[in-house]
């Protein structure tokens, strides 16, 4: 790898579960610009088993849109670039491919130390597989806890417990069993072990371990009652998924060799990003990062420079779907359909999808069955998401969504929707944004790559940023009040950077959208009616916001939160078609 | 620009290897180089069986320091249902016993481990061929010379039986009346779909397996249900099976095939399979996937509607992107159908190389 202070072109990779995208970043009058992308199938799988194939077909489509090689005739790449212009300084591979961790957690209070280590995993691509808790309430037998470790077969056992110098007996009970339950699994499949309880006990654990388990301690999650730590348990899962997942992938050591440094989860360079985006003007309002992947969904939220991320698997585009539908029934999905669709050919659709998870929608309604999948894959998503929040004064109201400023959206469904309305109404019905917020999409495939960037090289990922890397989508206005449909809640005044003036009465239920061009600036003059709340101080306090323009301006979305559709499914038909129309849908 | 595809393998000849692995460590019973059939046990092991943890200290009502001193038996000693492990006092003092026959497996911290008997369980080879590898206690690689199809969807299941084609072609849905007495115990292979009748009628004459092109998605909880192994080759709808395909099941009508209706999507996706084993080995060995881009001449077959299950070949791949009926701009290929048909365009993504 080229010095950082000499390194000009830079080649991204990103490989998903589903496609491996390739990005090239060069220096064009001086800043950095984004370049090119391409994208192939991810070849991890039967019959290629070998996750090169797919970097260097993404690669090759990038050598054909630029017309410059990259890859020599062994199809390895070129570093650095030479004076002919063949090649590129530096290579960065992200991922997100692998398998997840499978993981049981123990701990003693479900409302403490359980609680801690669910938030402390969801920040990483694990699966828990089960949980033995000490809790009298829910007490399980030793053999039921031995029972859940061996059906299990987790990779680790994170165990948790008491506040530092607090309880002893039954968190050594807890390791104690888990020890034996581990013990029982053939040497060579036995899962690691993960204390990250009281640290007094560290010792006394380790002396029941024994060596029969590969045993491994960090911070305790909850070292006193009010405090919290995830870092600890986050950062050893997080080595774990990097060095022994992704890096035992077969092909991975092409890109370790390529890049000089292992691979980076997809989820920690996206999270590094939507960190970055909050520092940009450390608003009191959060920043929220979405990037729905075939798989995972990814939910990073900054409320006052705190990140709280989380993964959602099974959750994803293609694969979320039918676990919706078996879980929480096909309505919830098939509500958000603007046509007829029976429960039965939507099942179809979906099979069909995860059979062929790169293939894309060629009529409208399995165009439509897949943002439906979107919308309540998010939604789902940023439910179980907000239990970790702790959003302080960006959250006026504890039932609706905290205020974001901006809500950026990443992922292959989002970025490939024919029309920009479509992105627009699958984030304004999953995330129910309230007050103002900017909606940035991910048009690019970038999100997830410039957090890493940004690690090796910080100014190339500001300036690809600053240069339009990342679409400003539209500026949303959501005022949160209860009125009768149809009546006025909402005064708008823009006053244009380039002259004139628009003046807009916005009716409780509806949805406008106003012109404001990318590239454009304009003066937002809100009035909200008494009783209702713009995010500008409180109800009925209006206010100016300075904003930007977007694919599709302005849109005020007055139709209320929470959301509700119809309950007729006609007519829910009908309200779903026309909001699609009002937004260009 | 340079794209590929997904493929679908359609083989008439192939070197295919498959693995065969225990569930547990266990013995292999074969070698390499022996030859097996489908039937044949390839290794057994030992899956471990119920196990339980006696509370010593507790049922004793003993100190956990003191506990180890009344256990009356040792790791690795055998002990039968009802035998004594601990006492304390004499004839009327506590005793814990062993609740199943077994082994102590471990002891400490006032408890006792007593886990049962393991059971054995056989592995068969599922395939006729030749062992190519042995992983020692692990399981074996079997190399089978046939014919491979690769499937869309399975029901889970394995099994293996004698092909019987009960459709003139490959666009007629499989209907009861096709399935006679003729077809007890037969792999039934009809074409766009099945139907409820049908599929009772299989389950009547007890057949050893069906193969369609699509699966109407009302079925696939019935299909689920059933011993023996389904597999649509085309995906989940009514839609006709591929000519390829059917041509290669019709060449083989009357023989023995490998059904293997075992079917996952997600990480580590797993796709259904036939196979047809044939004697003869083929003259040279196959790539095992498709190296170059797509390019006009290849063989291909359409995934998405409206044109699933299409074959036919690329007569063009046009450099800019066109817009299709959902507004996307998306880069596409001209086909023209194996049936005749005006050549359509098909986003390339949506096509996959029948190889």
């Amino acid at each position: 790898m080229a010095s950082e202070q000499s390194a000009a072109s830079i080649l991204v990779v990103d490989c998903g579960t589903v496609l491996t995208k390739a990005v090239l970043l060069d220096r064009v009058s001086g800043a950095y610009r984004f370049v090119a992308r391409g994208q192939a199938l991810t070849t991890v799988f039967s019959p290629w088993f070998d996750v090169i194939i797919g970097v260097q077909r993404a690669i090759e489509q990038i050598e054909d849109i630029t017309g410059r090689n990259l890859l020599d005739e062994q199809k390895n790449l070129v570093l650095p670039q030479r004076e002919s212009g063949t090649g590129v300084d530096s290579f960065i591979a992200v991922g997100s491919v692998a398998r997840p961790i499978r993981v049981v957690l123990g701990g003693l209070v479900p409302e403490l130390s359980l609680s801690s280590l669910i938030q402390a995993v969801a920040g990483t691509y694990s699966a828990v597989q089960g949980e033995i808790v000490q809790d009298p309430n829910r007490r399980l037998s030793v053999e039921d806890q031995v029972q859940i470790i061996q059906a299990s077969r987790p990779d680790i056992v994170c165990i948790a417990g008491g506040t530092d110098g607090g309880a002893v007996i039954p968190i050594l009970e807890l390791v104690e069993t888990a020890t034996l339950a581990c013990s029982m699994i053939e040497e060579g499949s036995r899962p690691r072990m993960l204390f990250a309880g009281n640290a007094v006990m560290r010792k006394r654990v380790a002396e029941i371990v024994g060596g029969q388990v590969e045993l491994h301690a960090v911070d305790n999650v909850r070292p006193s009652l009010h405090v919290e730590n995830l870092e600890g348990v986050r950062a050893e899962l997080e080595t774990l998924y990097r060095q022994h997942h992704l890096g035992n992938l077969p092909g991975v050591g092409y890109l370790t060799e390529w890049s000089g440094v292992p691979l980076v989860s997809s989820a920690e360079s996206f999270s590094r990003l939507i960190q970055y985006l909050w520092y940009l003007d450390e608003s009191p309002k959060g920043t929220l990062g979405i990037d729905l992947g075939a798989v995972n969904t990814t939910i990073a939220a900054v409320f006052e420079g705190r990140l709280s991320l989380s993964i959602h698997g099974e959750l994803g585009s293609v694969y979320g779907g039918r676990r919706i539908m078996d879980q929480w029934g096909a309505e919830t999905v098939l509500r958000w359909m603007p046509t007829d669709i029976s429960e039965e050919q939507a099942l179809g659709h979906l099979i069909s999808k995860e059979i062929r998870p790169g293939s894309v929608p060629e009529e409208m309604e399995e165009l439509w069955l897949e943002q439906a999948v979107a919308r309540e894959a998010i939604r789902e998503a940023l439910r179980t998401a907000r239990s970790g929040w702790r959003a302080s004064q960006a959250q006026p109201y504890s039932d609706f969504t905290p205020l974001f400023d901006p809500i950026l959206v990443s992922g292959s469904v989002l970025a490939g929707a024919p029309r920009p309305g479509q992105v627009a109404m699958i984030v304004l019905d999953a995330v129910e944004p309230i007050g103002v917020s900017t909606l940035l999409v991910d048009t690019n495939g970038l999100a997830p790559i410039l957090g890493a960037v940004a690690a090796a090289k910080p100014m190339a990922a500001v300036e690809v940023l600053d240069s339009g890397g990342i679409v400003n989508l539209a500026t949303v206005i959501a005022p949160v009040g209860i009125a009768r449909k149809g009546e006025v809640v909402l005064g708008v005044r823009v006053h244009y950077e380039q002259g004139g003036v628009l003046d807009v009465e916005v009716s409780y239920g509806s949805l406008e959208v106003l012109p404001l061009p990318t590239g454009q600036e304009a003066v937002l003059e809100l009035h909200p009616r008494r009783g209702f709340d713009v995010g500008l101080g409180g109800r009925g306090r209006g206010g100016k916001r300075r904003v930007c323009g977007g694919l599709l301006g302005i849109i005020v979305d007055a139709r209320g939160r929470p959301l509700e559709l119809p309950q007729d499914s006609e007519e829910r038909q009908a309200q779903i078609q026309q909001w699609l129309w009002d937004v260009g849908g | 620009m340079r794209c590929y595809v997904a493929e679908t393998k359609v083989s008439p000849l192939k070197i295919i290897q498959r693995d065969r692995m225990l569930p547990a460590p266990g013995e292999i019973l074969v070698e390499r180089g022996e030859r097996v059939d489908p039937v044949q046990v390839i290794g057994r092991a030992q899956v471990p069986g119920q196990f339980h943890i006696i509370n010593v200290a507790q049922e004793l009502g003993v100190t956990v320091r003191t506990a180890d001193r009344y256990v009356k038996v040792k790791p690795g000693q055998a002990v039968q249902a009802g035998q004594v492990v601990a006492s304390k006092g004499m004839l009327l003092g506590r005793s814990c016993r062993s609740p199943f026959d077994g082994h102590v497996t471990g002891t400490g911290g006032g408890r006792l481990l007593i886990e049962a008997e393991a059971e054995e369980v056989e592995v068969r080879a599922g395939y006729y061929g030749v062992v190519s590898d042995v992983y020692p206690k692990q399981g074996v690689g079997i190399e089978v010379s046939g014919a491979l199809i690769e499937g869309a969807w399975g029901n889970g299941h394995e099994g293996f039986g004698v092909l019987q084609v009960t459709v003139k072609s490959p666009d007629k849905p499989l209907r009861s009346r096709a399935v006679d007495t003729s077809s007890r115990g037969v792999i039934l292979v009809g074409g766009a779909r099945l139907d409820m009748p049908a599929l009772e009628r299989a389950v009547e004459l007890q057949a050893r397996g069906i193969i369609v092109g699509g699966l109407v998605p009302e079925l696939i909880d019935e299909v689920k249900k059933l011993s023996f192994p389904v597999v649509a080759t085309e995906g989940i709808g009514t839609i006709p099976m591929s000519n390829q395909i059917f041509e290669l099941l019709s060449t083989h009508d009357n023989r023995e095939a490998i059904l293997d209706g075992r079917f996952s999507s997600g990480w580590g996706a797993r796709r259904p399979e036939i196979i047809i084993p044939l004697g003869a080995a083929p003259d040279t060995i196959q790539e095992p996937f498709h190296e170059d881009p797509l390019q006009v001449g290849d063989r291909v077959r359409a995934v998405r509607m409206p044109h699933t299950g299409l074959t036919g070949k690329v007569v063009e791949i046009p450099a800019n992107m066109h817009r299709v009926a959902t507004g996307s701009r998306l880069l596409v290929a001209r086909v023209k159908p194996d049936s005749g048909d005006e050549s359509v365009l098909v986003p390339i993504a949506n096509l996959e190389f029948l190889a």
